[in-house]
């Protein structure tokens, strides 16, 4: 076969592994850390442990309206609390594609792979839209 | 002795399965302590990290029927935690693959791309039709778990499909790559070819995913392989990476919601993750074959319960 650049890896495939490698290490310490202080008893959570029973069977409206968590990016404000500070690690596991992505936006630009550019520039507002909780839907 | 390692397993996971059908009397669920429930979905996730990779099947698309069915927790709780775990699972395998040239960011873009901007509508649709009736969204899940027991059964692989050049799209998206066969030692270069076909089959695939919580590999591998052209090990390789961006999207609607609890996701992610490494290490020690149409048999019984649930019984 021929070996046109359609046959090339694109040289970012190793820093892409990379930043995904050490940050899915750092989400996952801290998300572990987060979740050891909270069934340690150290962070008092919202709802106690005890209680959580009587919750997780809940609807999700119902569960928010009467365990009084937080929604979008409230839980920033509460992270001193037990059952919210895993909420942390649970964001940066859900942000490292995002960084990734970012770098290679970066990347491509520099190399004037405008194509993959465009591709990547879509996908990262598509991750901020959905991080922002800007979409709302009623029912 | 391959026999006696077949038993051991199948008797593992029925002794595994049983206790959490016994305890799927859901109305006993305060007889229980607080750390109960999660201590059996550590457990559980443990085995389907085993038994998935075994099977070469993801965790999530275990997980998601198997929790719903057979746990007390709401869909909604266990669709969230469904894709962190697909997340996780997949962010974990994707730099070793990617590092190895098996998984392609050029193919990965595209498709995932497509998926999830569907991912995004998928969980908004999933969550508007679990706040009308959670039964609703149990009975289309047991239909398709069962629909992707037949998809796994039936579902053809190719190691090195042949692919027809002069694909626009493929040529415009330079999407293509070279990896190393371990086993010969050669260098092998490929491409794709059907790419407007593949990237209109990946609006599904995003869609299942937000809608269920569920990883969607059982979908990407034949797409990409099938449908495409990849050589398989590319196929699956870039399966995982895309699926880490195609939850991403669909992760932060459920995080945002309300609909992650860290006291389900946790355990399930630590669980699946610790039985992950374990399985990988089983792998060349079992017959992946064997274990797979047990699996595969365990979701259908899933998908089943899950249509039984959402009928009330």
């Amino acid at each position: 076969m021929e070996r046109t650049s359609e046959f090339k890896n694109i040289p970012e495939q190793r820093l892409y592994a990379n930043i995904l490698f050490y940050l899915n290490l750092i989400g996952l310490f801290i998300l572990l850390t987060g979740f050891t202080l909270y069934l340690t008893g150290v962070i008092t959570p919202l709802v106690p442990l005890e209680d959580l029973p009587r919750f997780w069977s809940l609807s999700l409206d119902e569960y928010i309206e009467k365990s009084n968590m937080p929604t979008g990016w409230q839980w920033i404000s509460k992270i001193g609390y037990g059952d919210i500070a895993p909420m942390l690690g649970i964001a940066v596991l859900a942000s490292v594609t995002f960084v990734c992505y970012f770098v290679l936006l970066f990347q491509f630009l520099k190399r004037g792979v405008k194509t993959l550019a465009l591709i990547v520039s879509i996908e990262l507002l598509l991750i901020l839209l959905s991080a922002s909780n800007l979409i709302q839907v009623t029912h | 002795m391959k026999q006696s390692i077949k038993v051991k397993f199948i008797l593992t996971i029925y002794s595994f399965f049983t206790p959490t059908l016994i305890f799927s009397a859901t109305d006993e669920v305060f007889t229980m302590p607080w750390w109960g429930w999660p201590a059996a979905l550590f457990f559980t996730t443990f085995f389907i990290g085993i038994f998935g990779v075994l099977a070469g099947i993801g965790g999530g698309v275990l997980f998601v029927p198997l929790a719903s069915s057979f746990f007390p927790f709401h869909i909604d709780f266990v669709r969230g935690t469904g894709l962190f775990i697909a997340l996780g699972s997949s962010l974990a395998a994707a730099p070793h693959l990617l590092g190895k040239n098996l998984a392609s960011i050029k193919l990965a873009l595209p498709t995932a791309l497509v998926a999830s901007a569907f991912a995004v509508v998928g969980a908004f649709f999933g969550l508007w039709l679990s706040a009308l009736n959670p039964a609703y969204i149990q009975g289309s899940l047991g239909v398709t778990i069962i629909g992707i027991v037949f998809i796994m059964l039936f579902a053809k692989d190719s190691e090195h499909p042949s692919v027809a050049g002069g694909n626009y799209l493929t040529q415009m998206l330079h999407i293509g790559g070279i990896y190393q066969e371990e086993t010969t030692g050669k260098e092998v270069s490929w491409t794709v070819h059907n790419t407007g076909k593949g990237l209109f089959c990946f609006v599904f695939v995003g869609l299942l995913a937000g809608i269920f919580g569920l990883g969607a590999g059982w979908a990407n591998v034949p797409i990409l392989n099938m449908i495409m052209g990849a050589p398989v090990k590319v196929a699956v390789a870039t399966s995982g990476l895309a699926l880490s961006v195609t939850d991403s999207t669909a992760a932060w609607i459920y995080l945002n919601k309300g609909a992650v609890l860290p006291m389900i996701t946790v355990p399930s992610l630590v669980g699946i993750m610790l039985g992950a490494r374990i399985g990988s290490k089983l792998l060349p020690k079992v017959k992946p074959a064997a274990v797979r149409y047990i699996v595969i048999s365990v979701l259908f019984l899933a998908g089943v319960r899950s249509l039984m649930k959402a009928f009330g019984y």
